[in-house]
């Protein structure tokens, strides 16, 4: 009986030790099983992320107990310890027990945010598993929220890539905790519910797979179905411009004229839908470049003519006199607001006209307000239905639907660009007494001359002979053109011999690439989407050909119907120089090749404006100043580099060119940029001729330079 | 975001060696409403400086001689000295290979701009170092 006694005791013994052996063990299966599901993440990742938290947890934890606090500590947290993590945050989120996000940091700042476009789609998934999806510089990242009811929560972000998988977690203490407690006190009830968590974020992450591939599919379908509605667009438009510089009557000219704005109508409604997404995104970027307003109103006005007459109403423009000759701004976003709205009003105007205002009513050295009216004769609004107006996708409602039309995106597109400039459209309406549109955006004043010579531009595309083929050839200029549409071709080709060069063709990517192994092409115009091997490839495999060999690189321009900021990474990733949209311009075409197709050094102008834009934001008088002391600054550089080349010092000279790279680009010097960092790869590398050979580009390039920037002095580019 | 008047009573010490750079960088700073900048040509310079008269921001470039940006951050760091441990430190670089990158990160700095840096990118970084600062205290 004792042994029986004591067996029992043991046995009592060795279950309670058994239970609490198996409680253990199934924790931390379920916490490893937890993590596993989340496959790749490296377990020191995952400690290095949850020590990350307790430090959080200690020095901030307790001393926040309201938002503001908690999103300060959390900033400054992260702030610290952002780089110190083993990976980099993207976004990090405190949230209370009932999801109520607490406090909210986001690293804009990171070194993969300044790559560019940054896309977040939020996607409900279920009450306790939700994903969000950041594309950040090409990079992904997914950011897990794993919540249970009183278990506590998890987020992770990750970046997702096919190098590497990080993981950061965070969790607050107070979720730690939470979660610790509960799991001790249910231990063995909490494993099916550990076990459907698991579940759950398999799910999730399968979910997150599929949704993946939906947002791939979307973005593949606008690409499809931007490229084939604008590839006979491109046709009509070019035949277009082409037909107009036939001989016409004037009659002949005036409907040319419409045919035209109808076509460039059409092409912005198919940008609108891509646009939308981009302002949503908050990824739309204005220009600053000068336009004279007047014009602007005119030329909306002409647009929109044969729409008016058509109805039988007046389409009047007015610009008051005190409206200053050229301001500085985004002509071509400004445009797209006013036909907006000009167009809306016609559309819902039955009786008598709609007049669009432009106002100047104050002004002063630097800046003028420009004060925008569009006003109508038509059946007018109740103040429920103009409340309604902007929001887009409202389509519960018909009257809205049916006087805005579809979706209503235009006018959501319209306000959210004003609204960008600084300004807000305004609606002034009464049922039946017509309505007025109204927004006033303050612009920068700009030399009257600096618009001059931008419409000159327009205006004066020079009809040129063009040589021969074999002129060309031995000219070094013929031009080689990729591209499988007939008609296409047929456009291009006279395009190109309207502006002096002429071309050969091929009809596919492996065509082009063969053609360039035979012949010295002054450039190549690349079509991206041919049959058999596309355009990228085709760039890669002549570029590949040319590291081979070491021959000349040979310009290469993408064309491109989607006009996707994706396809213009990928074309540049290819080692392509530039990207055209089409439907392609005879402006934009002259331009393009007046940059490559003359003998070429490098892809890159000597002063890019708009890369000095990027850095210095507007073109102040200082900064043309500080742009006219570039070269100055460079000569120590210009010296070392030279010193280090001539006794072959390739780590010298790695380090000079390194050092000029950085101040010519901040220049906006993107030439002199693209000249020092090939010395600086050349020296890395050893290869000291190559390095010398570019030391030799730099002399040219750096008076290039110095003309660009004197002219910028002297030219009507400075605003005010 | 931070307004002109918070930014002027914020001392800023720029180390860079590219005079145009300097100029470019002093131009910006004034814009956004900084007042007090001074700047020096590189880390022994720079270090001097903040012994003299410790900064509120320190914007600095990586490769300079005879001192370069990583070893004055260290000296900074490991001063002992919490008065200039503390100040924000952000580097201004067209450095991008991953052991500097690392070795700066590592090194605790509060940013890490690539050049050519846009101005937007640089007050954010700047707003961003500052409200931390501000934060812890």
């Amino acid at each position: 009986m004792v042994e029986t006694g004591a067996s029992a005791g043991f046995g009592r013994q060795f279950l309670t030790r058994f239970l609490a052996a198996a409680t253990v063990l199934s924790l931390v299966l379920a916490a490893v099983s937890l993590f596993i599901e989340l496959e790749n993440i490296d377990d020191r990742m995952v400690e290095s992320a949850l020590a990350e938290s307790r430090l959080f947890a200690e020095r901030h934890g307790k001393a926040s107990a309201d938002a503001e606090g908690l999103k300060a500590s959390l900033a400054a947290f992260l702030n610290e310890r952002r780089h110190v993590a083993d990976g980099h945050f993207v976004k990090a989120e405190i949230y209370d027990p009932s999801a109520k996000v607490l406090a909210e940091v986001e690293d804009e700042t990171s070194p993969w945010a300044r790559r560019g476009a940054s896309t977040g789609h939020g996607m409900p998934i279920e009450g306790d598993v939700w994903y969000v999806k950041h594309l950040i510089g090409g990079t992904l990242f997914l950011q897990v929220v794993v919540r249970q009811p009183g278990l506590g929560f998890f987020e992770g972000v990750y970046e997702v890539s096919a190098e590497r998988f990080r993981a950061i977690l965070w969790s607050t203490a107070e979720h730690v905790l939470v979660v610790v407690i509960t799991v001790f006190v249910t231990a063995l009830a909490l494993l099916p519910v550990v076990r459907g968590m698991t579940r759950g974020l398999e799910r999730a992450l399968r979910e997150a797979h599929d949704a993946n591939e939906a947002t791939r599919a979307k973005s593949a379908f606008l690409a499809t179905m931007s490229h084939e509605l604008r590839t006979p667009l491109n046709g009509v438009m070019a035949t277009l411009e082409l037909m107009r510089e036939t001989p016409l009557d004037p009659e002949q000219k005036r409907l040319l004229g419409i045919a035209q704005a109808s076509a460039s109508g059409l092409l912005g409604v198919i940008g609108d839908v891509l646009d939308f997404s981009k302002i949503e995104a908050g990824r739309i970027d204005l220009e600053a470049i000068p336009f004279a307003p007047r014009r602007l109103v005119t030329d909306v006005a002409a647009a929109l003519e044969a729409t008016a007459v058509a109805k039988g109403i007046t389409l009047k423009a007015e610009v008051e006199a005190d409206v200053p000759p050229a301001v500085v701004g985004d002509p071509a976003r400004l445009k797209q607001v006013l036909l907006n709205l000009v167009g809306n009003a016609i559309k819902f105007t039955e009786q008598g006209g709609v007049i669009i205002r432009l106002a100047a009513p104050s002004r002063d050295a630097s800046g003028v307000r420009l004060d925008f009216a569009v006003r109508d004769s038509g059946i007018g609004m109740t103040e429920a239905e103009r409340d309604r107006l902007f929001r887009p996708f409202v389509q519960a409602d018909g009257s809205t639907t049916r006087r805005f039309g579809g979706t209503g995106l235009g006018l959501a597109i319209s306000a959210r660009l004003v609204e960008r400039m600084g300004g807000r459209i305004a609606v002034e309406s009464a049922p039946g007494a017509g309505t007025t549109f109204r927004f006033a955006i303050d612009a920068v004043v700009a030399a009257s001359d600096a618009v001059a010579a931008v419409e000159d531009r327009t205006e004066t595309i020079q009809s040129r002979a063009a040589p021969t083929r074999d002129q060309a050839l031995a000219a070094g200029a013929l031009i080689l053109v990729a591209e499988d549409n007939p008609t296409n071709r047929q456009v291009l080709d006279l395009q190109l011999r309207r502006l002096g060069h002429v071309a050969d063709f091929a009809g596919d990517g492996a065509a082009a690439v063969g053609r360039c192994a035979d012949t010295d092409f002054a450039l190549v115009l690349m079509d991206l989407h041919m049959p058999g091997m596309d355009g990228i490839t085709a760039a890669k495999a002549i570029r590949a050909r040319e590291a081979t060999i070491g021959g000349k690189r040979v310009p290469i321009i993408a064309l491109t119907a989607t006009a996707l900021a994706e396809d213009r990474s990928r074309c540049l990733d290819a080692g392509m120089d530039a990207v055209l949209a089409k439907p392609i311009s005879m402006r934009d075409l002259s331009e393009t090749l007046a940059r490559f197709a003359k003998p070429v050094s490098g892809a890159a102008r000597p002063l890019d404006l708009d890369l000095l834009r990027e850095t210095v934001g507007a073109l102040d008088p200082w900064v043309i100043e500080a742009v006219l002391g570039l070269t100055a600054s460079l000569r120590p550089d210009l010296e070392t580099l030279s010193a280090a080349l001539k006794r072959d010092d390739a780590t010298s000279a790695a380090e000079a060119a390194h050092s000029a790279k950085g101040a010519a680009r901040s220049g906006g010097a993107a030439e002199l940029g693209a000249l020092f960092d090939r010395i600086e790869r050349a020296a890395k590398a050893g290869d000291m001729a190559e390095a010398g050979s570019a030391r030799h580009e730099l002399d040219g390039a750096l008076a290039r330079f110095e003309a660009a920037a004197r002219e910028l002095k002297a030219g009507g580019h400075v605003p005010g | 975001m931070f307004q002109a008047e918070d930014y002027r009573r914020i001392r800023v010490l720029i180390v860079e060696d590219q005079a145009f750079v300097r100029q470019l960088l002093k131009g910006l700073l004034r814009k956004m409403g900084f007042d007090e900048i001074e700047e020096t040509k590189d880390g022994t310079e720079g270090w001097a400086a903040l012994r003299r008269r410790p900064p509120d921001l320190i914007l600095c470039d990586i490769q300079m001689k005879p001192m370069g940006g990583l070893e004055m951050l260290n000296l900074l760091r490991n001063s002992g000295e919490a008065r200039l441990a503390g100040i924000p430190f952000i580097f201004l670089t067209s450095q991008d290979d991953a052991s500097t990158v690392e070795a700066a990160l590592g090194s605790g700095v509060d940013g890490y701009l690539l050049k050519p840096v846009s101005h937007q990118a640089l007050q954010a970084r700047i707003d961003a170092a500052l409200k931390a600062v501000a934060a812890r205290g």
